[in-house]
């Protein structure tokens, strides 16, 4: 709970005992700032647990490394139009239900195989809820968008050249 | 710079600091003459005020989109393809300066020194007598009043100083210019022109000519611009002043002669008509901040504010001689808008030079000038179109039904190239209507107290039958050539987001069917001219910037001259 659900918290305190609870109950906010969507701390963890899956650390860095799922959170809190945003909170809902009627728990506390048996079959579309499946689609696009515009992937991976200082129209394809 | 000196008397005022603006601004105060630049917006200072122009793909918080809010505020501005995270605090946004759209008419502003000659697409194509002389022969608008050789000279001295890329093709209805080395194209560009010239001895794919320093000259350097490095950046401003941009050409050029006071903030108002002289006496500005009004004065006013918005403030510019607005003895000020057909696009693909590639960037691309009724009249509809082509190869995108560990892999690892693409996009020539016009708001207006300005511009027949021509022409040379995968779209995009918009003001013989002359002046008010897009008799094809920059400085030169035998 930050400082200003607490403070929310003394308000609604002070103006009658009987509302405490809907403030006890209010769910764990996410790790950055969110204007549209009402997202909480659980279901960042889950998109955070699903970019890992998508790009997992290696010997080189992966989406968690590089907070893949914060900048998929942030588009889809700020570029996503307001039908976009629901069918994706709507989808990722549905991913989890998918991953407990399958595993029994939630996607986040699958283990890693579980995690890659379910991925493969969306990625197939195997009796996979529609909704589910546009909202892997989305996290799976972002994901990449983040890591290929990555710092380290524009420096380390595929150098981004600000100033090319060239152009040839026909160059050997280096194999 | 930004003087709020106590002078409110010139020699000249020029009304906007954009590409037309900024010419009329260096030569009015290369040839002595003090000099009062009014440009509506903040001043952009050349380097320092490109805020993004240095910044890597990771450093914008939604890599390049524009968030959901602004492109719901301003609907019309955000359909423009260079409206992002890295320049689109240099356009207009709708909500901060509104009109009424009578039809659909995206009309997409740059309020800043410099106008939209910081985020331009630096194409820069000569006309020929084949477009100064098609009005005449096809019967429509009015004649223009000059030709080809009145303006060559013209177009010859502003090259020079702008700096244009390109190879002399040597063909009669593109003339060749003063030209820096043309970039390279490509394999597939190179091998379409072959095919498409040995097909039709009158269709040329040649190399875009562009605003581009590809191998600066003394003129540049002493601009302080050096060689475009390809970083195809240019929308954000370029610090190495690689393309042409006001802000780093003309604005310092008049500066530089001490004859010029910029006043940034000034929205213009009007142009105050004394009855008694019988011709302009100077300039009406409210102030962007203060609304203060403030009237300066002057021999001879450039009217220079971007085609729509000069049409606003001549039409705002009402005096007991001109009810309807200064110069409009006629009828016909706003009338006869026309624009640039830019709907039409293809896709292909080839799958030959599997083993080339491009390398680098190239911040231009093919072009193929008019082939349609050139030398005769041949089809069912008027006119003509050119056409961008432009190629290149990316490689196949890695991650379908990847995932984990295999799709990294293909991320990090070098994808194989998929087929060469081919781009291009239609550039159609629109006939001026009298009835694709602007007008003034009878009720609305802005926080300025101006009227809003209501547009009223569509397409006709005559687009659609060009638009269904240039499908099937180009599917044709494509199928020549062995392209692939042939795909045809139209985006029914409004007029405006061509951003070509040009009339309203237009150039004539007569002046009982046009308001400028020859030099540019109204024909009722000597001492105004405008030459700007809105001074544009007929659109042809072709990237019009470059026609005002010329029609510009030719203006400033007659008007000099004017001044000093005292005739105006």
């Amino acid at each position: 709970m930050n400082r200003r659900s607490v403070i929310k918290c003394y308000i609604t305190v002070s103006a009658g005992i009987f509302l405490l609870p809907s403030c006890l109950q209010e769910k764990r906010k996410p790790s950055i700032a969110i204007k549209h969507i009402d997202i909480g701390g659980d279901e960042e963890d889950m998109l955070a647990g699903l970019s890992e899956a998508i790009i997992p650390k290696t010997s080189t860095p992966g989406a968690a490394d590089l907070s893949a799922h914060l900048f998929v959170l942030t588009m889809v809190d700020d570029c996503f139009d307001p039908d976009a945003q629901r069918n994706f909170m709507a989808g990722l809902h549905e991913f989890d239900e998918l991953a407990k009627s399958r595993y029994g728990r939630s996607f986040v506390k699958c283990s890693s195989e579980h995690k890659t048996t379910l991925l493969k079959d969306i990625e197939s579309r195997k009796a996979i809820p529609e909704n589910a499946a546009a909202f892997y689609d989305s996290v799976k696009r972002l994901t990449i968008q983040s890591f290929t515009t990555s710092q380290y992937f524009l420096t380390k991976v595929h150098p981004y050249e600000l100033v090319p200082s060239r152009f040839h129209g026909c160059f050997p394809v280096q194999q | 710079m930004g003087n709020r000196s106590d002078n409110r008397i010139f020699d000249a005022i020029v009304i906007g600091s954009g590409m037309s603006g900024g010419w009329a601004a260096k030569e009015l105060c290369e040839k002595g003459l003090k000099t009062l630049v009014l440009e509506r917006g903040r001043d952009v200072k050349h380097i320092k005020d490109y805020p993004t122009t240095n910044m890597m793909p990771w450093e914008f918080k939604h890599r390049g989109e524009p968030p959901y809010e602004i492109r719901q505020a301003n609907p019309s501005v955000s359909r423009c393809y260079a409206f992002r995270e890295d320049a689109m605090h240099f356009f207009v946004k709708d909500n901060d300066h509104p009109y009424v759209q009578d039809k659909p008419f995206d009309w997409i502003r740059g309020y800043q020194v410099g106008g939209k000659s910081i985020m331009w697409a630096r194409q820069t194509q000569r006309w020929s007598d084949f477009d100064f002389e098609g009005p005449l022969r096809d019967g429509f608008a009015v004649d223009w009043p000059i030709r080809y050789k009145d303006i060559a000279p013209w177009y010859s001295y502003v090259e020079k100083f702008a700096g244009i890329s390109g190879n002399k093709d040597g063909l009669p209805n593109l003339p060749d210019g003063e030209f820096l080395p043309p970039m390279e194209l490509t394999c597939v560009e190179n091998y379409f022109r072959e095919i498409v010239s040995k097909k039709y001895k009158d269709r040329h794919v040649i190399y875009g000519r562009c605003a581009h320093l590809t191998e600066p000259q003394e003129i540049h350097l002493h601009q302080g611009r050096g060689q475009c490095q390809k970083r195809n950046l240019c929308q954000r401003g370029c610090p190495f002043g690689g393309y042409y941009n006001t802000n780093s050409t003309t604005i310092p050029a008049a500066a530089n002669t001490g004859n010029m006071t910029l006043r940034t903030f000034s929205v213009v108002h009007s142009v105050i008509y004394d009855d008694k002289k019988g011709k302009a006496a100077g300039v009406r500005v409210i102030d962007a901040i203060t609304k203060e009004t403030v009237d300066f004065f002057a021999k001879v006013i450039f009217v220079n504010a971007a085609a729509l918005n000069t049409n606003l403030v001549l039409l705002n510019s009402v005096s007991a001689r001109f009810p309807n607005g200064i110069g409009n003895d006629n009828g016909l000020l706003g009338k006869f808008v026309a624009f640039h057909n830019y709907r039409a696009r293809m896709t292909a693909s080839y799958h030959g030079f599997k083993e080339f590639t491009t390398d680098g960037r190239r911040p231009t691309s093919a072009y193929m000038p008019r082939f349609r009724n050139v030398f005769r009249q041949e089809t069912d509809f008027l006119r003509g179109y050119a056409a961008t082509i432009a190629t290149g190869r990316s490689r196949l995108p890695a991650g379908a039904s990847l995932v984990g560990e295999d799709l990294k892999n293909a991320l990090c690892g070098d994808q194989p190239f998929g087929p060469w693409n081919i781009h291009s996009q239609m550039m159609g020539e629109t006939i001026p209507k009298e009835t694709n016009h602007v007008a003034l708001d009878k009720d609305k207006k802005d926080e300025w107290g101006i009227p809003l300005l209501k547009i009223s511009v569509g397409y006709d027949e005559n687009e659609e039958k060009m638009i269904k021509d240039y499908f099937e022409q180009m599917t044709e040379m494509f199928t020549e050539a062995g392209f692939t995968d042939i795909k045809t779209s139209d985006s029914k995009q409004a007029p405006g987001l061509d951003i070509h918009e040009m009339g309203g003001v237009r150039m004539g013989r007569d002046p009982k069917t046009s308001l400028l002359n020859e030099w540019n002046q109204l024909h009722a008010c000597k001492n105004v001219f405008v030459t700007d897009g809105a001074c544009m008799t007929s659109t042809s094809t072709q990237n019009p910037s470059l026609t005002y920059m010329a029609l510009t400085a030719r203006a400033a030169d007659y008007a000099v001259a004017q001044l000093k035998k005292s005739e105006l």
